[in-house]
């Protein structure tokens, strides 16, 4: 793949605890030797700027903070999200639209990447804050390691 | 009769909308503001001048350039640094930028699928394709100027007290020119598709605040004014602008020489339309805006005409800046003790920031004021005068009045977070 055609998007926001936690996993990201070419993209809370940071990749991996009612530092690869997104209607109403407001605009237009990956992580606390709280912090060499293999799987 | 909107959508944040009615009598009509962006602050004690702007610029997805913008003015005003012409142009642009973002994000996203009858965007996707497009089109060509500027289409990583630390290429800025020139029949099919809206009636006059239009039509400077005779420096803005609390707000309300006051596209119309661009006055006159417009519903048309005058602005600095030509200058300055503040014209209206710095350069106390808790008291005026003026409208159309008058202001009532949910089973 060229180097446009895989990108890895963080999304969060960093004064906000755990939810930055997308946006720490980017950083730690840069540091790794990944397998192939790939754009590391910090989407802060960019809402629906999602739709042209997506624009023309092939494959797109996000890191997001996903409430899923699961332990705080689990990580699920979701790879079915569009059906998943429900709520997102709703989302779109906000302004600072998240993504899922993104993803269900994108797709009614056509306009998503044919490959799109999610890994979730459950946040502890999302509240003003600089730092990540220890259960997620404490994931995030095995999120990297995970995202890793993600990009090495990819042809 | 209770109308209740809990979580009123397409605005920013939470807030509910209340209004009782006993017998056609207002008993009670309020906006609940149930989060607020204040804490903030706190985060900026204790940081260093050269950390602030890079904490500051993540407050806000839809704002983050302004409050970057005005957070190094301010920073600058304490430590007494000055900034090139050079600089002055560059965070010129990326206002420009950011308020053309925020702008086509409100009109295209907010307030269009009011008068479209639909709840938001997405059914417009596959009946009007057409407008979806355009409206991605003009975002797409606002993100191009923020990223050309900031580094970045949001959270601007490119600036540094006193200049910049990374500066745009003649290449980039030739490229975002031209998709500003291409973006023009857009703009004239968006004028357009606003004449064919309703603007609905309502009529409130109120004070109309806003920095003066003393380099142009306001967005940034040293003075405010309003229509009451408001005229006070930057600097001293605490004597003008009186915060209370109100019971059902976490959001601080403002008061100037009125208990309430409007900050914003109107409010900056009717205080710089004299400095608008010529192609600006040319769409002003065609919406029908006039410096007696005093309809809170207007706001929207306001808002296109100053879409209008960024891109024709925006194109005219961009020349300016490729004319006189682009040098490297590192910003150095001394790190003292001090106090700045610094207002920037925000999309949504006037926000300031205020810092007092210790003698290492770190914040000891930060205070901040946005745009949209200033307007919250006009807010809730203009929801009481309406209100009466709509009685014998069915409840489901009233509401819907009363919705898009909320709209009508683009509140941003927190900037934090934006989590995903997703039942895991």
């Amino acid at each position: 793949m060229t180097p446009s055609a895989l990108r890895i998007i963080g999304i969060g926001n960093p004064l906000m605890g755990d939810d930055g936690l997308g946006i720490t996993a980017i950083e730690r990201l840069r540091a790794v030797d990944l397998p192939q070419a790939v754009e590391l993209i910090d989407g802060g809370t960019g809402g629906l700027t999602l739709l042209h940071l997506m624009e023309g990749a092939t494959k797109v991996i996000f890191i997001d903070a996903v409430v899923m009612q699961l332990p705080p530092g689990s990580i699920r690869r979701i790879d079915d999200l569009l059906p998943r997104l429900t709520a997102a209607p709703e989302q779109l109403s906000l302004h600072e639209t998240g993504l899922a407001a993104a993803l269900a605009l994108g797709e009614s237009l056509e306009m998503l990447p044919p490959q799109l990956v999610l890994f979730g992580v459950e946040p502890q606390e999302v509240a003003p804050s600089l730092e990540l709280t220890p259960a997620v912090s404490s994931i995030l060499p095995e999120l990297v390691e995970q995202v890793r293999r993600e990009v090495a799987s990819c042809r | 009769m209770k109308i209740e909107v809990r979580h009123l959508t397409r605005i920013e944040g939470h807030a509910h909308l209340i209004v009782d009615l006993d017998a056609g009598e207002v008993r009670d009509c309020r906006l609940e503001v149930v989060e607020s962006p204040r804490f903030f602050e706190g985060m900026l004690v204790g940081r260093h001048i050269n950390d602030v702007a890079a904490i500051v610029a993540r407050i806000c997805g839809v704002c983050s350039n302004s409050h970057t913008l005005v957070s190094l003015a301010a920073s600058e005003a304490a430590m007494g640094i000055e900034i090139s012409n050079q600089t002055k142009r560059l965070r010129r642009l990326l206002a420009y930028g950011e308020i053309l973002q925020s702008h086509l994000l409100q009109l295209y996203f907010m307030a269009i699928p009011d008068y479209l009858g639909v709840n938001s965007i997405l059914p417009l996707a596959k009946t009007r394709r057409d407008l979806v497009s355009r409206a991605l089109r003009l975002k797409k060509m606002a993100n191009t100027l923020c990223q050309c500027i900031g580094g970045r289409a949001v959270h601007p990583v490119t600036l540094r007290p006193g200049g910049f630390a990374t500066l745009p290429t003649p290449a980039a800025l030739q490229a975002v020119r031209k998709e500003m020139v291409a973006a023009l029949p857009d703009l004239e099919a968006t004028v357009d598709l606003f004449l064919s809206l309703p603007v609905h009636p309502f009529e409130r006059e109120t004070e109309y605040f806003s920095l003066a239009p003393e380099s142009g039509y306001p967005l940034f400077g040293e003075q405010l004014i309003s229509s009451d005779g408001v005229d006070l420096p930057v600097q001293d803005f605490r004597d003008g602008v009186k915060e209370y609390l109100v019971p059902h707000s976490t959001a601080k309300f403002a008061r100037l020489t009125r208990n309430e006051f409007m900050v914003g596209p109107l409010a900056r119309y009717k205080n710089g339309a004299a400095r608008l661009s010529p192609m600006a006055k040319q769409v002003s006159k065609a919406l029908g805006l006039t410096l007696e417009t005093v309809n809170p519903y207007h706001a929207l048309r306001a808002r296109l005409v100053e879409v209008v005058h960024c891109v024709e602005e925006a194109i005219h600095l961009i020349d300016e800046t490729l004319i006189n030509g682009l040098s490297d200058e590192t910003p150095a300055f001394d790190i003292k003790e001090g106090r700045g503040c610094a207002a920037v014209e925000a999309p949504r209206g006037t926000l300031f920031h205020c810092y007092e710095y210790d003698e290492s350069g770190c914040i000891i106390k930060a205070d901040c004021i946005i745009p949209t808790g200033q307007n919250l008291g006009n807010i809730e005026a203009d929801l009481r005068a309406l209100v009466p003026q709509l009685l014998e409208l069915p409840r489901e159309e009233m509401t819907l009045r009363l919705e898009a008058l909320v709209r009508a202001y683009d509140p941003c009532i927190s900037c934090s977070t934006h989590l995903l949910k997703i039942d895991f089973v």
